[in-house]
């Protein structure tokens, strides 16, 4: 008996793999003690710098430290340092995922769409897969992708082995009255909106549905052309500069002015149609990941 | 049975040591993790990490000295100057780093403008026999001297140069020359310079030795002027086009007076934040060199 005692003693004082250092981390990290967790996990990739694996596993519990630290800003630089073309589809696509995730919650939507998107051609389970499809409309969304966005959920649901075909098409008919092209927000164009404004200035202002901002760029513009013609009329040269030096300055102005009108306009529009689109997503999600 | 006794007793004991080695590691292996921490761009980790060491009661006062250096430095190179001279500040005069610590220490505080503390920190440093140490001593101080303006202080440690280093020679030239540069810098008149703009505009400017902004305030009040004196000329005194012009001429007018006044201030200050920026630079190079 005392001989099994020692071999038992003797195995946990020698136990310095990776697992049990995983298994200290992971303590701290219950234990709430965050920053501790992720000193030990940093030091388990430090201790591993030779198995991308397990660094790609320490870093990625980091990035869980980090969120529940509020700091999810952090974790898309904590795990753009893994090397990724040596990692298995799993590990790939948690890590694509959480810095996805990461790019997503920050407003970086361009980056959460390019971080998102190898993710999909991964093979990984269906948990993986249904969170990231959803992750990837909700990108398209904010992006005003909305056909791309439902062409997505749709082609998820035909690979879903999982689910009945009578539910996939309910499914797939929910998706079309929430992706319905008719509601879709009718987004301004900004080269439309330039050229109008070029060929007659306020003109852009109206079209992006400000007609007050429209009145005063024409008001301001038409003054600094009249004061410019009656300085000429009365021979009043240098002034004629001065009013042509004004009238210039209003009419770029006038110009510039509606890319901020519509960046700012069709941004409120997206949002304003993805504030519904998220919560019936959120509904739709819930009822396919219980099944 | 005996025999059965002691393997058993042994056993333990080289289970015992096993763990206990297991539980602290190495200072070395924790150094490394902090380079590793430092190379990854995880300060904050760092500073963590070597907040937790340096609480650790079984590293005595030499590898706690190691520590506040190593973090000192660390902190220093990623200019965290407020960290890294409180790391600095703690290690103590039995470590071998201690002079390194105390002139960078002596830096940091520059980069608070605390040169009465940098001075003190440094002035009170046993150089011994150690000419160099000495001389690079003496450059230091002359320079915090030269920062506080203590000119008497400044001109009694310049006596003192003399260094066989060809380094520290050379920024001991650089000192002096950026000590005659403050002391021959001598604030222009603002009254010369309002007079100056008010007989042609932006003249002050070009006199307190902004020459662009001259050029510039020449164009804006010549250009008001001349478009007055049309309006003057073409529609008389009482006709609103040459009321507004003429009121904005007079405001850029006297705002090209008040400028002008104010320009000699903002300049001369500009000179001496550049000289003194030349002298924290120069605090530098030769400690860099001296314990590269």
């Amino acid at each position: 008996m005392s001989w099994w005692v020692c071999g038992f003693l003797l195995i946990i004082s020698l136990d310095k793999s990776s697992a049990s250092s995983f298994r200290e981390a992971d303590s701290l990290f219950s234990a709430g003690l965050y920053h501790d967790a992720q000193i030990a996990y940093e030091f388990i990739a430090f201790e591993n710098q030779d198995n991308e694996l397990i660094i790609a596993n320490a870093l990625l519990k980091k990035a869980n430290c980090l969120k529940a630290e509020n700091h999810s800003d952090k974790v898309f630089q904590t795990l753009s340092r893994c090397k990724i073309d040596k990692l298995d589809d799993s590990l790939k696509a948690n890590i694509y995922f959480e810095q996805s995730l990461s790019a997503f919650n920050a407003g970086n939507f361009n980056i959460a769409r390019k971080t998102i998107e190898p993710l999909l051609s991964l093979n990984t389970n269906r948990e993986m897969d249904l969170a990231s499809v959803f992750l990837c409309s909700l990108i398209l969304d904010e992006l005003g992708e909305w056909a791309i966005s439902k062409n997505n959920l749709i082609s998820y649901l035909n690979r879903d082995t999982t689910i009945s075909q009578s539910l996939k098409d309910s499914l797939k008919n929910n998706i079309s009255l929430i992706y319905n092209p008719d509601l879709y927000p009718r987004l301004k164009k900004i080269k439309k909106a330039r050229l109008l404004s070029m060929i007659l200035p306020g003109s852009g202002q109206l079209y992006s549905g400000k007609p007050w901002k429209g009145v005063v760029a024409f008001g301001l513009v038409a003054l600094s052309g009249a004061y410019v013609y009656y300085d000429i009329v009365s021979e009043l040269y240098l002034a004629a500069a001065v009013g042509f030096y004004l009238g210039e300055t209003f009419y770029v102005g006038n110009v510039n002015q509606v890319n901020a009108i519509i960046i700012k306009r069709n941004q409120h529009k997206i949002d304003h149609f993805n504030v519904v689109n998220k919560s019936e997503l959120s509904q739709f999600y819930k009822k396919i990941s219980h099944l | 049975m005996m025999l059965k006794f002691r393997i058993l007793f042994f056993l333990l004991f080289v289970s015992f040591v096993c763990k206990a080695q297991q539980d602290s590691i190495s200072l070395s292996k924790h150094i490394d993790f902090l380079i590793y921490l430092n190379d990854n761009g995880q300060l904050d980790d760092l500073n963590y990490q070597g907040d937790k060491l340096l609480l650790n009661k079984y590293y005595n006062n030499d590898q706690k000295d190691s520590l506040n250096f190593i973090l000192g430095m660390i902190n220093y190179r990623a200019s965290k100057h407020s960290q890294s001279l409180h790391y600095l500040k703690e290690v103590t005069d039995s470590s071998i780093f201690y002079y390194k610590s105390k002139f960078y220490s002596g830096i940091c505080q520059t980069e608070f403008h605390e040169y009465d503390s940098a001075f003190a920190t440094i002035a009170n440093l046993p150089t011994g026999d150690v000419e160099l140490l000495s001389q690079l001593k003496t450059y230091e101080l002359a320079a915090f001297s030269l920062l506080k303006r203590d000119y008497l202080g400044y001109d009694s440690l310049a006596l003192k140069f003399n260094s066989d280093d060809s380094l520290l020679h050379s920024e001991q030239i650089i000192l002096n020359d950026n000590q005659q540069k403050l002391r021959n810098l001598k604030r222009r008149s603002p009254l010369v310079a309002g007079t100056l703009s008010a007989i042609i505009p932006g003249l002050g400017l070009a006199y307190s030795g902004n020459n662009g902004q001259a050029l510039a305030a020449f164009i804006r009040v010549a250009a008001l002027g001349a478009l007055t004196i049309e309006d003057y000329i073409k529609l008389g005194p009482e006709n609103p086009q040459f009321i507004i012009f003429g009121s904005l001429f007079s405001f850029f007018y006297i705002g090209n007076i008040w400028g002008s006044a104010l320009s000699v201030k903002i300049r001369y200050d500009e000179k001496i934040k550049e000289i003194d920026h030349n002298v924290m630079v120069g605090l530098r190079i030769p400690i860099d060199h001296f314990f590269r």
